[in-house]
């Protein structure tokens, strides 16, 4: 659901990714006033690490802007909330959008080359064969 | 006391290979995710030259198994046969790979694949003592 002056529409993320690997987020916010407004961007991971911080810009009527930033996937299911402010007449921020988007966990693909053998008439041997 | 003992034909570790043979390389994978996965392979071998002998299947695919590999199983992977017509050191270059949808090269062995070393191969066919016109194979008594 839309906010007053901003909507989030879409937290561009992977749907899974592995502990330690590096999770690349683009938040998108639209301008939905009929003109210019101040808008800024955070993005926290799971109500606690802020990976997109208080990011501002202005943004034309109608127009959509992406707001990027990344985290350390951690050894656990994860999820993003974003947030959209405006800056008012007051010149204070007002909170007015959110949204937000699971990543779970995923598994690390892992597998190894158990076996080589070199056949050669009629015998097998162990690689390498010296 | 008499041990009998048992030996596979097949198996001949340590041994050469001796030069003309013909080869066939076979590579098995393990699974060591907690899910099954497909699993594939893909290798180069190259003779002592540093020429391109095999390619595994060929031109840098990977070749996939057509089912799943549950968690611990293993899965092999038979190459073509070549020609071991060269001494020397033979190379090869494997690599083990996951997720066919996204390939990730879990496991790669690049070294030798074996040493081929040349027999040289001759026998002493006749001896021959010569004496006063007379010629006596050897030993001569």
């Amino acid at each position: 659901m839309a906010g007053t002056f901003t909507e989030i529409t879409l937290i561009d993320a992977p749907s899974s990714a592995v502990a330690g690997e590096q999770v690349a987020v683009s938040i998108i916010i639209k301008n939905l006033y009929t003109d210019t407004i101040h808008v800024s961007c955070v993005g926290v991971l799971d109500s606690v690490d802020r990976f997109i911080d208080w990011k501002d810009f202005w943004i034309p009527a109608g127009y959509t802007h992406l707001f990027a930033g990344s985290f350390t996937m951690p050894d656990r299911d994860v999820t993003i909330h974003g947030y959209s402010y405006y800056e008012g007449v007051d010149g204070n921020w007002h909170s007015d959008d959110e949204a937000s988007k699971d990543v779970s966990l995923g598994e690390v693909i892992k597998g190894t080359i158990t076996k080589k053998e070199l056949e050669y008439d009629s015998t097998r041997s162990p690689i390498p064969v010296y | 006391m008499i041990r009998l003992e048992a030996q596979s034909q097949f198996i001949s570790a340590g041994s050469s290979v001796p030069l003309g043979a013909s080869a066939i390389v076979t590579i098995w994978g393990r699974n060591d995710m907690g899910i099954r996965q497909q699993l594939g392979m893909r290798w180069e071998i190259r003779d002592p030259d540093g020429l391109l002998i095999e390619e595994y299947p060929g031109g840098g695919a990977v070749d996939w198994e057509f089912g799943y590999t549950y968690p611990g199983d293993e899965q092999d992977f038979i190459g073509g046969r070549f020609d071991i017509d060269k001494s020397g050191d033979w190379m090869i270059k494997a690599e083990f790979v996951m997720n066919p949808t996204a390939p990730v090269i879990v496991d790669i062995y690049d070294g030798l694949l074996c040493r081929v070393t040349e027999v040289f191969a001759g026998t002493i066919t006749k001896k021959e003592l010569k004496y006063d016109s007379t010629t006596s194979p050897i030993p001569v008594y």
